[in-house]
């Protein structure tokens, strides 16, 4: 290094150097933050979603593809761009006779799963919703895809059932994701119930 | 209308968030992170090794920056390097393309890293920079969505041409800039001159 470089460094900055050097950092931390804004509210970005002749209401993300028309659920939402399982939301009602427990639809939806290929109840556990008791149940099953020319390999689906009572029906508020994504996208369903209205 | 979760439980498996995001999403989207991150990091690798000291032209600024984009690309490259599956041709074409990219829009902040390393400026100015070179990279990405899937195939080349192209435009403007500013430097100096 030269003498006259140290003689330059000893000069230091000029006022103006040393003040864009400051700026510079709050402009780049304002853009990161735009960044990280942007990001939290186009993946946490919700539509409503209503049905009202069941008398459903609930927040699913943007975007996600919506069937209200399948007699065996009341609504149902899935994101299109997952792969290999489409993520799904689902509400349905079952009709329920008088003193029915969240313990009576389970074992029924118990029955109901058992023709899904390899399902497998992995817990049943009490919770509460709304200030109301619910059963939640969680299962696995392995989904093939019924076009064998496809060739497409089978995939582990997690569910996760949440029965809860409304009267004379029962409200089951379903999540199924692809295994490995299962705890990662589990959010998503907690966010679910906590803006389903009944 | 948001869940109001904290961002933090956004699932990491969504990285692509802004893929399918409208144009002028993608070009902001692009700008506040990836732009601005990596025009942070060459400014930072000048600002705390060579400047002021060592830029005695405009150009130097430029050189300095090319240099320190250079080293970003490198460093950028090296998961497509490592890439246990690699493809040989399309890798070789993304590794130009980060190059050139870089590079390219390396000029910009080296320009003005020179400039106040030379004369006195605004407070916004190597911020205004800053800006600049991340909204190049950012309207750059989004353009090469366009062009990657454009014509008749899908292919890394029309993003190569594409950047070809962004970069010879970048390096015009900085060049008539740098043009324009040595001028009225001579023209201050020689009135200057005449005065003395």
């Amino acid at each position: 290094m030269s003498i006259r470089t140290l003689d330059e460094r000893q000069l230091g900055l000029r006022r103006s150097q040393v003040v864009n050097s400051l700026v510079i950092l709050l402009v780049a931390a304002g853009l990161m933050g735009i960044g990280v804004l942007m990001r939290s509210s186009t993946l946490a970005a919700t539509q409503e979603l209503v049905q009202d002749e069941a008398g459903i209401r609930a927040q699913i993300p943007v975007n996600w593809l919506v069937d209200t028309d399948d007699p065996r659920f009341v609504l149902q939402a899935q994101d299109p761009s997952a792969v290999p399982f489409k993520t799904t939301l689902r509400v349905a009602i079952l009709p329920v006779g008088e003193g029915a427990s969240p313990r009576n639809v389970v074992e029924f939806l118990i029955l109901q799963r058992a023709a899904l290929s390899a399902f497998r109840v992995l817990s049943i556990e009490s919770i509460t919703l709304n200030e109301q008791s619910a059963l939640e149940m969680n299962y696995a099953y392995v989904e093939e895809e019924p076009n064998p020319f496809l060739s497409a390999l089978p995939v582990v689906v997690q569910g996760r059932d949440v029965v809860v009572i409304r009267g004379q029906q029962a409200i089951v508020a379903t999540f199924l994701e692809e295994r490995s994504r299962f705890i990662a996208n589990e959010f998503l369903f907690d966010n679910f119930l906590t803006t389903l209205e009944y | 209308m948001g869940w109001g979760c904290p961002w933090w439980r956004i699932s990491s498996s969504r990285v692509l968030w802004l893929a399918e995001a409208g144009f002028f999403t993608r070009v902001l989207g692009y700008t506040c992170t990836v732009g601005v991150t990596s025009e942070l990091l060459k400014y930072i690798a000048i600002r705390y090794t060579i400047f002021p000291s060592r830029i005695r032209t405009r150009l130097d600024g430029l050189a300095y920056s090319v240099a320190a984009s250079v080293g970003y690309a490198a460093v950028l490259n090296l998961h497509l390097v490592f890439d246990p599956d690699p493809t040989v041709t399309a890798d070789a074409q993304r590794i130009a393309i980060n190059f050139i990219s870089q590079v390219g829009f390396g000029l910009i902040m080296g320009f003005f890293l020179g400039e106040l390393a030379l004369h006195d400026r605004p407070a916004l100015f190597l911020g205004a920079g800053l800006a600049l070179g991340a909204l190049a990279n950012g309207l750059y990405i989004a353009f090469r969505a366009i062009a990657a899937g454009s014509g008749f195939s899908v292919s890394n080349l029309n993003g190569l041409i594409l950047v070809v192209f962004f970069v010879l435009g970048v390096a015009l403007a900085v060049n008539f800039l740098i043009r324009t500013f040595d001028a009225r430097d001579a023209a201050l100096q020689g009135e200057r001159q005449m005065i003395s």
